[in-house]
């Protein structure tokens, strides 16, 4: 449904007082994967490593460098005004932090029926009022108590639904959540990811989650995609990666999450160094300084991300791996 | 043998708002050991920086400390704000979930850690600068003799928070409070920072406090759990029954509805509603609006905590009835 082809985005790196451009910070570095219709693709990583400018940039919320996204077959980045804005109802996004999303002068009924109106999707007022209120009651709250609040006067959980209800408001194919629940409480963060699991199903809603909590994207997603310093190092089913990670970085990472159970006492792998700057990231793997298992060729040949799991698809970049 | 080192008996925090009395902590008691790691945990709000505060007796206006905060039997509520000085980044010491939040932007990582040392230990300069660089090396900082030139936003988050510990831990503080203090790091830092400060407590012998709302980071680290929840304690307990046999619908709803590594489950077990706010709580049993077992006795009367077998306390009015 969702096909990303080796898509680049490079900041613009400017320093002193007259902001002279004085590099790219290569934030997203050449990324391939696909989103399957009807699946949750999660795509995880230790913050800057680029996933929210992935986010962003397949949605053309930003201007990508180069590579191609195509959605159900057409591409994103050379569509037209007409045909972008066909994109835009059918691809949506949920932001991680309800608080800074939401323009706080509006009401929950403004937030909710404003891409209805952008969109041309419910011409006259009852209309609206009924399909907001809908829409309300699908986010879990309620519209007769809720509708004409605004947003400070919600808690960071009911803030979230807020933003998943306008979410929906365009009927969308696509969601793209970016660190949906990274920053509400932990008692609450449970009824979001069921209200998302609840009406992904009810929507039939492709998904795209992102997030740095492996814990969360292990029960929520499919399959999984991993990323370093701008690269993906490791895409396979959600089971195949947690059970056996194949790149070094995702065995790592995997290793260093604490487990609530104090009878499990894990092996871990600490890491040598610190993440490198994606303004100059390493020649070769970009892994390789950091990696307990690197060889000569790490240094200096980038490893594709290939297929080693057959009709399983479990793709890894590694030289190890062949 | 008296091996309690922080010893709290009813401590109220209460803040005097506009809006209300706000009771961040309320009738709060607890013990920690020495060499002992009490993780102590609760969703935002629940009281838990409040707490930390309030053993440093930082806690901001217009809040207002009572009870007692016993460290070696001495009521430190009852010290003055000199001898209170001493006692803060020397006897106890305290690292925060930001760690720009207490380092100093104008002056170099070195100078804060020598100063740091300078404040409760008597050596002179080159005994001084050699500790900071020991500290820097132990704290995993490399390139500790250059770097210590530095100021704190020449490093990273995961650096600075390594900062913080070794300050922290150059004067050996026997009570070490970590507030969220690895919550901010990515997993690989954070596991790197969790190993020093277990390393650190085999070689000190100090005592943690460790306040997180993570409960891996908690089974992982903690002897004893003691879990608040609008400001009340509502359980406490070792590790191994807090996280295999909890004996409060709180921590247990808690466990229930958190995804985990270790074990695949089709739903979660959501817990219904939001945390309270404290100027007006529920009243009897401040879960009671969200507690799957609360019935008619519950929203009436205030349950108190009790210890239902040797080490394990809760404050469940229908504890006997749910667990036995
Ligand atoms: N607008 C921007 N200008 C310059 N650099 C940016 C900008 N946004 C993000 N970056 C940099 O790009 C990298 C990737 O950032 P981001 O996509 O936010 O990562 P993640 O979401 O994985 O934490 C980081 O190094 C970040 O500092
Ligand atoms: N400066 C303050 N003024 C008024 N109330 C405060 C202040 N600081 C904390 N509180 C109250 O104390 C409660 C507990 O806060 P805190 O200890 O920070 O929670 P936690 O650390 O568990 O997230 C807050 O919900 C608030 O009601
Ligand atoms: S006292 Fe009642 S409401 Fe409170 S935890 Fe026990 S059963 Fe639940
Ligand atoms: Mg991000
Ligand atoms: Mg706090």
């Amino acid at each position: 449904m969702l096909e990303v082809r080796n898509l680049k985005k490079y900041y613009q790196l400017k320093a002193g007082i007259f902001k002279k451009q004085v590099g790219f910070v290569h934030a997203v570095d050449g990324i391939s994967f696909n989103v399957k219709k009807g699946e949750t693709l999660g795509l995880v990583g230790e913050s800057g490593c680029g996933k929210t400018t992935a986010g962003l940039t397949i949605l053309r919320l930003i201007e990508p460098t180069a590579g191609e996204v195509f959605f159900e077959g057409k591409d994103i980045f050379k569509a037209t005004k007409k045909e972008m804005r066909t994109f835009r109802r059918e691809l949506q996004i949920i932001f991680q932090d309800p608080y800074s999303s939401l323009n706080p002068r509006m009401t929950v009924y403004d937030i909710v029926s404003e891409p209805l109106k952008v969109h041309g999707l419910a011409r006259k007022k009852n209309e609206k009022t009924e399909k907001v209120s809908q829409l309300i009651k699908k986010a879990g709250l309620s519209p007769h108590e809720h509708m004409h609040r605004y947003p400070h006067e919600f808690s960071g959980g009911q803030r979230q639904r807020i933003g998943i209800a306008r979410a929906l408001a365009t009927n969308p194919k696509l969601i793209i959540a970016d660190e949906p629940v990274s920053s509400i409480d932990v008692s609450v963060r449970a009824q979001i990811l069921n209200l998302l699991q609840d009406l992904k199903k009810e929507f039939r809603l492709t998904m795209l989650f992102i997030s740095h909590d492996l814990s969360v994207v292990k029960h929520v997603c499919n399959r999984v995609a991993v990323m370093y310093v701008g690269k993906i190092v490791e895409i396979a089913k959600t089971k195949d990666l947690y059970n056996n990670p194949q790149h070094p970085y995702s065995e790592v990472l995997l290793s260093a999450i604490p487990v609530p159970n104090p009878k499990i006492r894990r092996k871990r792998i600490l890491l040598r160094g610190e993440v490198p700057t994606p303004v100059n990231p390493p020649l070769g793997c970009r892994f390789h300084p950091r990696c307990s298992y690197a060889e000569p060729a790490c240094e200096k040949v980038e490893p594709k991300l290939i297929n080693i799991g057959g009709p399983d698809e479990h793709l890894v970049a590694c030289h190890l791996r062949k | 043998m008296n091996k309690t080192i922080l010893q709290i008996k009813d401590l109220k925090t209460y803040f005097y708002t506009d809006a209300g009395i706000a009771k961040a902590v309320d009738e709060l008691n607890l013990k920690i050991e020495r060499k002992e790691t009490l993780g102590l945990i609760g969703e935002s709000g629940s009281g838990k920086t409040v707490t930390a505060l309030s053993i440093l007796r930082l806690v901001p206006f217009p809040g207002r400390i009572t009870g007692e905060i016993l460290f070696h039997g001495e009521n430190l509520l009852e010290k003055s704000e000199e001898e209170m000085r001493s006692v803060r980044g020397g006897n106890i010491a305290m690292i925060f979930q930001d760690p720009m939040t207490s380092l100093n932007p104008v002056y170099t990582i070195g100078n804060q850690i020598s100063e740091a040392i300078e404040l409760h230990q008597d050596l002179d300069r080159l005994e001084v600068n050699k500790n900071v660089i020991d500290m820097l090396k132990k704290v995993g900082i490399p390139d500790a003799a250059t770097r210590q030139r530095d100021y704190p936003h020449q490093f990273s988050g995961g650096m600075r928070q390594r900062v913080m510990i070794a300050m922290a831990l150059s004067c050996n503080p026997e009570l070490l409070i970590a507030d969220e203090a690895t919550t901010n790091l990515d997993v690989t830092v954070q596991a790197e920072v969790l190993e020093l400060m277990k390393n650190l407590k085999e070689e000190f012998g100090s005592s943690i406090l460790l306040i997180t709302h993570d409960l891996g980071v908690v089974a992982e680290m903690s002897d004893k759990v003691a879990v608040l929840y609008a400001g009340k304690l509502m359980e406490f307990c070792d590790v191994e029954t807090a996280f295999m046999a909890p004996q409060h619908p709180y921590l247990e709803a808690l466990l229930e509805s958190i995804p985990r590594l270790d074990v695949d489950k089709e739903r979660l077990d959501a817990i219904a509603g939001t945390v309270p706010e404290l100027v007006n709580p529920p009243q009897g049993c401040r879960f009671h609006p969200r507690c799957k077992y609360a019935k008619e006795i519950c929203n009436k009367q205030e349950p108190q905590l009790i210890e239902i077998e040797p080490g394990h306390s809760s404050a469940c009015l229908r504890v006997d009835e749910i667990y036995h």
